[in-house]
């Protein structure tokens, strides 16, 4: 399934004016344990959806609050010219599409 | 021990927050009641401008009216962190005028605490030849020149500024720029609490209700004791679990479990998120692992010209294909009239909306539909030159031919008149360093004054 249909909330934001911070969130253990053991997400995917060389992605897994997190530097410094999103709330959309290896959102 | 305070909501703006709320609130008797009105999230301008981002005067007056007059008669200190936006003295200023006019139209006597945080372009300079500021993130090293072009440098105060008010008596505290945390730290650091729970809690009810559902501007009680914290909504609608408590330390924060704060490291990795009930969460575990050295960050706007936009909407299907040749040749075609204008520093910038407007060179699927939006953007030193290059820009993309042209009366469909507009002065970040300071007054200036609004 796409990592889209699984999750409850993708969303983006700035952390700071250099970064953008992507989270993904899931409202039950169950289809966070399934997600974290596919695999699929990683350091790796982040880069390879965003054409970033991979050491410039932090991964975050955050049990806690059933949660990955990617954390990359930005194209421009945040509200000057040229950057297209201000707030960095539209960057989330490349990892909608992640396949992961899984039948339902409820395995 | 036991010590309860009153978050009001993410971000003081004219949009407020339910009276109920804050009067719900302060039925339970709360050391203090803060709330933050500042963020570098809308972007460099207001800090560059001095402008305030949050609504109206009268709106924002309007807020301030409700929270003063009920923290007063229930005298419980209210803390105001990062005024108005940016916390520069000019926003420190705007806020002060404002609460003395609310405390002469509504009788009110009380001592005020005031916190400047801009610092002079000779602090700047000096700290920066003393070795003292470092890039933070990705920032170039610091030199003075960006210092001097800088409209506003502030540094964000830790918990320390509040404390110091406190102590000389201030009812009321309107801090320039500050950390969000320090704001809801000071109270219980000035009482001895224990540092990991306390900063842990000020970085759970920064954002107010943000940890409850469903969301939306609203407070939170925090109640702090030495083994654990508690946060509730004070709106019986809404309520919090361990997850939504917990995942508020992804939000805008680049790692969930290690904050930089100016006195150390709060680390929540071994925390643990318990319900009390339904609407109540229990936090325990929190670590703070003290600096060796004491750090505040610094931030700076510079002026980098002025700003004028320009929308166009392409739907012919050739035009679309050869749309990057098009834009290069109006690009040529500008770049020569800024050559013949004698003006040799200008930006333009155009996003391609439909195709890769938003990510830009990260879009992964970067494929036309069959209209696209572009949005032109040029910075120039002046209004005129702004409205000559996008003239020139906005033309040139409507008449230039390309290879099959049919549509020969022009490419682009302009949905404004004039087909191009002044925006206002443009900023960017110029300044996002780290200072390294002896003692964390060093920075600011603190000064308690009488209000007499009943004289």
């Amino acid at each position: 399934m796409r990592l889209g249909d699984l999750a409850d909330v993708v969303r983006s934001k700035n952390a700071g004016v250099h970064y953008v911070t992507v989270d993904v969130l899931f409202h039950d253990y169950a289809t966070f344990e399934a997600v974290r053991d596919a695999e699929v997400l990683s350091a790796a995917t982040v880069a390879d959806r965003y054409g970033l060389p991979v050491e410039d992605v932090r991964f975050f897994v955050y049990e806690p609050g059933l949660a990955f997190k990617a954390t990359f530097p930005r194209e421009h410094v945040a509200g000057g010219p040229g950057d297209p999103d201000l707030y960095g709330a539209q960057q989330h959309a490349p990892l909608l599409a992640v396949e992961v290896p899984v039948d339902t959102a409820d395995p | 021990m036991t010590l309860r305070c009153l978050s009001l909501n993410g971000l003081m703006h004219g949009n407020g927050f339910p009276t109920e709320s804050l009067v719900r609130g302060l039925a339970h008797d709360p050391a203090f009641v803060g709330v933050d009105a500042g963020s570098t999230d809308g972007g460099p301008h207001f800090l560059g401008s001095g402008e305030n981002m949050h609504s109206s005067r009268r709106a924002v007056k309007g807020v301030y009216r409700v929270l003063l007059t009920h923290c007063l008669a229930a005298d419980v200190p209210l803390l105001v962190g990062s005024a108005a936006t940016a916390g520069a003295d000019t926003h420190v200023e705007w806020t002060v005028d404002l609460v003395a006019e609310l405390a002469r139209e509504e009788g009110l006597d009380f001592d005020l605490g005031v916190v400047w945080s801009e610092q002079s372009t000779d602090a700047v300079r000096d700290a920066i030849d003393a070795g003292r500021v470092t890039p933070l993130d990705e920032s170039p090293e610091l030199d003075a020149a960006t210092v001097e072009s800088s409209e506003r440098v502030v540094a964000m105060a830790g918990p320390e500024v509040f404390v110091e008010a406190l102590d000389r008596g201030a009812d009321v505290v309107v801090a320039g720029r500050c950390s969000d945390v320090a704001i809801y730290k000071a109270v219980p650091l000035r009482e001895g609490y224990h540092e990991g729970l306390a900063t842990h809690l000020a970085k759970t009810i920064e954002c107010g209700a943000l940890i409850a559902e469903p969301r939306g501007g609203d407070c939170i009680l925090g109640t702090l004791t030495d083994e654990s914290f508690t946060v509730t909504p004070t709106n019986p609608e809404k309520r919090t679990d361990p997850l939504t408590v917990a995942s508020h330390l992804l939000y805008e924060t680049a790692d969930p479990t290690r904050f930089v704060e100016p006195r150390g490291v709060l680390d929540t990795s071994a925390a643990s998120y318990d319900a009390v009930d339904d609407r109540t969460v229990r936090v325990s575990g929190s670590r703070f692992t003290r600096a060796e050295n004491y750090t505040v960050k610094l931030e700076g706007a510079r002026w980098v010209g002025h700003r004028g936009v320009a929308a166009a909407g392409i739907r012919d299907p050739t035009a679309i294909r050869q749309l990057d040749d098009l834009l290069a040749t109006a690009r040529t075609k500008t770049e020569r009239k800024a050559e013949r204008l004698d003006v040799d520093a200008f930006s333009l910038d155009v996003r391609v909306y439909g195709r890769d407007g938003v990510m830009g060179e990260r879009e992964p699927t970067p494929d036309p539909g069959h209209e696209v939006g572009l949005f032109v953007e040029a910075v120039g030193p002046d209004a005129e030159t702004v409205d000559d290059l996008l003239e020139e820009f906005t033309y040139t993309l409507f008449v230039s031919d390309f290879p099959g042209r049919q549509t020969t009366a022009g490419n682009a469909a302009f949905p404004t008149s004039p087909a191009h507009a002044p925006v206002s002065p443009a900023y960017e970040f110029s300044i996002w360093h780290r200072l390294e300071v002896d003692d964390p007054l060093d920075p600011f200036r603190v000064e308690v004054r009488p209000v007499e609004g009943s004289g």
